[in-house]
């Protein structure tokens, strides 16, 4: 039997019969035994999404990180075999605008707000020796 | 009543006030900058101050006024979310990443209240990148409730909602992700509405989750919400998924009788979950309705169970795309003696983000990642066509839909901020609305243990002026939305309110 973790069940400990919240239950009874990510998968997604993280603090973002995916794969008890994704709220299509000049050339304004820029050109490390 | 009350007043009052000449734009801008001055440090709703710009917008106002033709919110003074961009004007986001940004030009909505003639107090506070349900993620600090300053405000919107309900500002925008207008509105006992998605333009908006995002008017009524959107709403060709459909005129249409209208009530949102005096509150209010001749039915949206998991793909895929424009390149923060361009990137962005932005970039890459996109993010979008059927088949119906907004009341700081799924679900009865892209607000219809809490009326697409109408005719027989709470003492910030 799985320990409701005394965190989880401030929310929605008086849940007893089939309804809305039922799913958010089983993430409390699941969360920490169905959805696992380990050390290196959370060190190949800080490396994706180009984020350096702190030694210190990686536990505890792993487990948070841990306790989210349990609760978007519930999604996976749903069937959708045959439901079109829904990209958009309105299924609107996407507008062109007419092929004409409306901006204005304003270099300099932008490059003001970089933090290292030089001759119109914005500075970086090295990348090529 | 006297110039000392001026900030009792609603937008409707103040507007009333300027033509009746009983008070200048300046008097009344000048009362709310006091009032900033004296509140603003117990409560945080404003990251940004602008008290020279303010007072000399106030004062073209007042000059417009007696010289030449000017609209009803020319010198009425406001207050814009932090997350519009405002030309000249620092704005933050919340975030390090934007600590010293200066856009330079102004979003639409920021651009739609100046040609109107409105007077600009500030930028208020937010969660960071509008990632948050408690305003405690802000990098400039968390906003108090003044209702109660152990209590946190909601959010993301929590600076604008806060500000309104302290009477530090008459009305402020805000934006709605998932809930950040509804729930904040909720928890300071005002009012504040999202539109449908399209509805208001983007335009010069920071974006977070740009299938979801969508800017309202947050406001002590329903009525200074219907003039605020009069303003915001409308197309602009600058944003792609702005909406060509005629506005209508929101104040004309919050005056009819709502006598017949159908009101769905769903069964999902008062389970076992929703805190017993809320849902008390939430019924009493129908009933006041249904004594407005309203007829109540009940209606089933069976899908809402998909919608807290469907967001968190949804909203971390769409932000961790978004947010990859901050790499400490063209603008924002950008770490100290970079050694090669990976570590300027990766430093940059960890110094840069807080907490919960970067778990969400983490959680976004992961549901798009190679082998995963099917799995969740495609699989988060056909469940969010069956939340979208659930709405449409019930709008075949019913005209609006009425449940809680959220399912407590304002909750402690610290109560929820190590536990982010837990701070997710407080947004369980508003995100449903997002992901269909429908319009839906939250007045105030009681107090729970001395703290607001609100209904949120849900309406079909492009249907604002009808939610309007609801929400103005429920003030017209009710005075939650009269209540506000008193000045915080300042000499004491940990004091408790005195009620």
């Amino acid at each position: 039997m799985n320990v409701i973790p005394q965190s989880s069940t401030l929310f929605f400990e008086k849940i007893e019969s089939n309804h809305v919240f039922i799913n958010i239950k089983l993430l409390t009874t699941n969360r920490y035994n169905t959805m696992t990510i380990n050390h290196k998968e959370i060190m190949k997604l800080a490396e994706l999404a180009r984020i350096q993280l702190n030694e210190e603090t990686i536990k505890e973002t792993t487990k948070s990180i841990t306790d989210v995916l349990c609760l978007i794969d519930q999604l996976g008890a749903e069937k959708t075999n045959d439901i079109q994704p829904m990209a958009h709220p309105t299924d609107a299509f996407q507008c062109l605008r007419t092929d004409e000049v409306t901006e204005s050339d304003q270099r300099q304004t932008f490059q003001d707000l970089a933090p290292l820029a030089k001759n119109g050109l914005y500075l970086v490390p090295k990348v090529i020796d | 009543m006297s110039s000392q009350d001026i900030h009792e007043k609603t937008i409707a009052e103040i507007i009333f006030a300027l033509n009746a000449k009983e008070f200048s734009s300046v008097e009344i801008t000048q009362h709310f900058l006091d009032r900033i001055k004296k509140l603003n440090s117990i409560y945080n709703c404003f990251i940004t101050i602008c008290e020279e710009s303010a007072l000399k917008q106030a004062k073209i106002a007042d000059e417009k006024r007696a010289t030449s033709e000017f609209s009803d919110f020319c010198g009425v003074p406001i207050a814009h979310k932090d997350i519009f961009c405002t030309d000249g004007l620092r704005t933050t986001c919340g975030s390090r990443m934007l600590g010293n940004f200066i856009p330079p030009y102004d979003a639409t909505v920021v651009e739609k209240f100046s040609s109107e003639g409105a007077v600009v107090l500030g930028k208020t506070n937010m969660d960071e990148f509008a990632m948050g349900s408690s305003n405690e993620t802000s990098y400039f600090g968390a906003v108090k409730n003044p209702w109660d300053i152990r209590t946190v405000p909601g959010g993301s919107s929590g600076g604008s909602a806060a500000a309104i309900a302290a009477q530090i500002s008459p009305g402020a925008t805000g934006t709605d992700t998932g809930g950040s207008i509804r729930q904040p509105a909720a928890l300071c006992g005002i009012s504040g509405l999202k539109p449908t998605y399209g509805r208001v333009s983007r335009w010069g908006m920071i974006a977070f989750a740009s299938s979801l995002d969508q800017a309202g008017p947050m406001a002590k009524t329903a009525e200074d919400c219907a003039l605020m959107l009069k303003i915001m709403a409308g197309y602009d060709s600058k944003d792609s998924t702005s909406a060509n459909i005629i506005t209508p005129d929101y104040t004309e249409k919050i005056l009819c009788s709502i006598n017949g209208l159908k009101i769905g009530v769903p069964k999902e949102y008062f389970q076992d979950g929703l805190n017993l005096e809320t849902e008390k509150s939430v019924l009493e209010a129908l009933s006041q309705l249904e004594k407005q001749g309203a007829i109540l039915v009940p209606i089933s949206l069976p899908h809402s169970h998909l919608a807290v998991p469907a967001y968190y793909v949804i909203a971390p895929a769409e932000a961790s795309s978004n947010l990859s424009r901050f790499d400490g390149v063209r603008y924002g923060h950008r770490c100290e003696n970079p050694k090669d361009l990976n570590d300027m990137y990766t430093r940059s962005r960890a110094e840069g983000f807080g907490d919960e932005v970067k778990r969400r970039i983490l959680v976004g890459t992961y549901c798009l990642s190679a082998g995963y996109y099917d799995a969740y993010y495609k699989k988060a979008q056909q469940a969010r066509r069956l939340i979208k059927q659930d709405f449409v088949s019930a709008f075949n119906e019913v005209d609006v839909i009425i449940g809680p907004t959220c399912p407590n009341p304002a909750f402690e700081f610290g109560a929820k901020k190590n536990d982010p799924v837990e701070m997710y679900l407080e947004d369980i009865f508003t995100i449903a609305t997002n992901l269909a892209g429908l319009p839906g607000m939250s007045i105030p219809c009681g107090l729970v243990e001395k703290k607001p809490v609100g209904i949120q009326i849900i309406g079909n697409y492009f249907r604002e002026a009808l939610i309007l109408n609801v929400a103005h005719q429920y003030q017209t027989i009710t005075d939650w939305h009269q209540n506000y709470p008193k000045d915080e003492k300042t000499e004491s910030t940990s004091k408790m309110r005195l009620e």
